[in-house]
């Protein structure tokens, strides 16, 4: 039974994690219309970023998301003024190929400066007991950073000026317009915030595995899964679907196996878009 | 049939051209609202009433022609500059944000107004005009009838102090009290001194409340002249108001 629960609350720790990345992806997916296959991507170079600031000048990788996050959101907001601020009024395939097509070159690009070989953080290294339970330090760590900025997510989107106009221009943006509301401002904020959500996630799971150019693939796959479970577009959705797939995946890993919890997300889209395509969730 | 109006013009349109895209839908729209006036535009589904709306409003490029605001050329403004100017837009069908509750539809109604004391004045003007609005101020607008969602989107649209105010088909999918209930207001808002250029399929219900009143037909200006003269016009009424 303490096995059990300690699997649980070690899913729900993973799952905080990848409900940054799912959240990040609905976020701009809802707001701005785009469907960025790349997202994944920004998760890996937020893991370079941590690693690099740390073995190159040992900054401290707890910090590193705070670096994290106003870089992601500026080159964020970047991208979408420069690339894909173009693409919100193009047909949705478009902004698939256009994404498809960025998340390979920087995955191309993160090989050939950086090569294939692994790395990793060693900074918080070992574990620690917990009511008679046992617990990584850094999964532990990462679980609190990740609830954060959640809650920060969440604060942001409901009370502040940003959070608001970003919300009416989601629900309408006609009426956002006719509001005064600058609504192209709004969809690029939001691209921000999406980059800045991956990177963030991104300093976070370097702490836990390791680091190698192709790791957003597995990161992008399910904040797609995240997103079919949690609806298009619904953050909270998101946070709970990225609750749902940690815990599967650590209780398959457990259970069954850890190949067949690579393949949880894959199930999981399949599942949702058969039985209920708009999501668990009500919005 | 044209006539004299003296009052000075608050919004002038003249010679407008413009549509979507490629696709030209204007084809040269003249028209004026005065201080003191309801101006309705009338006219069949497609005839291009929300367009000359929208293109007023900054939301649609202006391929030739002009906008003049209170004496100002707003042609090619972006929609949130004219609102900072004082012209209030209510569009067409959905005018609410669903998840969003009154309060917070005020807010957003209130976005170009920086200053404190001014969001204050609006408020209490609100309150005059809606006192019942302001009772259900967490209320989400999912959660409230059509009417109420009209009415709150004018709550919105006056939370600025608009100079003037632009309705296009606020009456859609109400019930008759509900029609009733938004003309009426739409008259208070008038007499309080803001002028308002209404859209509506209802043409001879507009008409009534209308000072004077533009026919428009596939892009052009057919007809116009004081509301109740078109509403006798035999040609209107045989076009456009059923016989
Ligand atoms: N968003 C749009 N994109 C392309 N064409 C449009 C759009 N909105 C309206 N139209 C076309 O413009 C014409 C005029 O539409 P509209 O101004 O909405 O008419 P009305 O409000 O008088 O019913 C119609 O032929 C309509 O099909
Ligand atoms: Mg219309």
């Amino acid at each position: 039974m303490t096995n059990f629960i300690e699997i649980l609350i070690r899913g729900l720790m993973l799952g905080s994690v990848y409900a940054l990345v799912g959240m990040g992806l609905t976020l701009v997916w809802g707001v701005v219309g785009i469907v960025n296959i790349a997202h994944g991507e920004f998760v890996m170079l937020g893991a370079y970023l941590a690693f690099w600031a740390f073995s190159l000048i040992h900054f401290n990788p707890l910090l590193s998301v705070a670096l994290a996050i106003p870089i992601f959101f500026f080159a964020g907001m970047t991208i979408h003024k420069r690339i894909t601020e173009r693409l919100t009024k193009a047909p949705e395939l478009s902004a698939l190929i256009l994404t498809f097509g960025m998340s390979i070159l920087i995955w191309n690009l993160a090989q050939f400066f950086w090569t294939n070989t692994y790395r990793s953080v060693p900074y918080l290294t070992g574990s620690f007991p917990f009511f008679g339970l046992v617990f990584a330090k850094s999964k532990t760590v990462s679980f609190f950073l990740a609830l954060g900025i959640t809650a920060a997510l969440f604060a942001f989107l409901k009370y502040s000026r940003l959070g608001k106009g970003i919300r009416a221009t989601s629900q309408n943006s006609e009426v956002a317009l006719v509001c005064g509301i600058n609504t192209m401002r709004m969809r690029a904020v939001t691209f921000g915030m999406g980059i800045a959500l991956a990177g963030a996630a991104g300093t976070i799971v370097s702490l836990q595995w390791v680091i190698f150019p192709q790791m957003g693939a597995s990161y992008v796959s399910k904040a797609f899964a995240i997103v079919v479970l949690g609806g298009l577009g619904n953050i909270q959705g998101a946070l709970a679907g990225g609750l749902i797939i940690g815990v599967l995946e650590s209780l398959t890993t457990q259970y069954w196996s850890a190949k067949m919890a690579q393949i949880i997300p894959s199930m999981t889209i399949l599942l949702i878009l058969l039985l209920k395509p708009t999501g668990l969730f009500k919005k | 049939m044209r006539v004299e109006r003296k009052e000075e013009k608050i919004l002038t349109i003249d010679g407008l051209v413009s549509g979507y895209g490629k696709m030209e839908i204007l084809h040269g729209i003249s028209l004026s609202v005065r201080r003191g006036e309801i101006v309705g535009l009338i006219g069949p589904n497609g005839a291009g009433k929300s367009t000359v709306l929208k293109a007023a409003a900054g939301l649609l490029k202006v391929t030739s022609g002009k906008v003049v605001f209170k004496g100002e050329d707003v042609t090619g403004t972006p929609p949130y500059r004219i609102v900072e100017k004082g012209m209030a837009f209510n569009p067409q069908g959905r005018v609410v944000f669903p998840d969003m509750t009154v309060q917070e539809h005020l807010d957003m109604g209130a976005w170009t107004i920086k200053d404190r004391q001014e969001k204050e004045k609006s408020l209490q003007r609100i309150d005059q005009l809606f006192p019942w609005l302001m009772e259900k101020k967490k209320r989400k607008a999912s959660q409230m009838s059509g009417g109420e969602q009209q009415m709150l989107s004018l709550a919105r649209a006056m939370m600025i102090q608009p100079k003037l105010l632009l309705l296009d088909e606020p009456s859609l999918g109400l019930s008759p009290k509900w029609v009733k209930t938004v003309f009426e207001k739409v008259v208070e808002i008038k007499e309080s001194g803001i002028p308002c250029l209404i859209v509506e399929q209802k043409a001879a219900m507009v008409l009534e409340y209308s000072d004077y009143g533009y026919v428009l037909e596939m892009g052009n200006n057919r007809f116009e002249g004081k509301g109740r003269d078109l509403l006798t016009n035999p040609d209107v009424r045989r076009l456009y108001l059923g016989g």
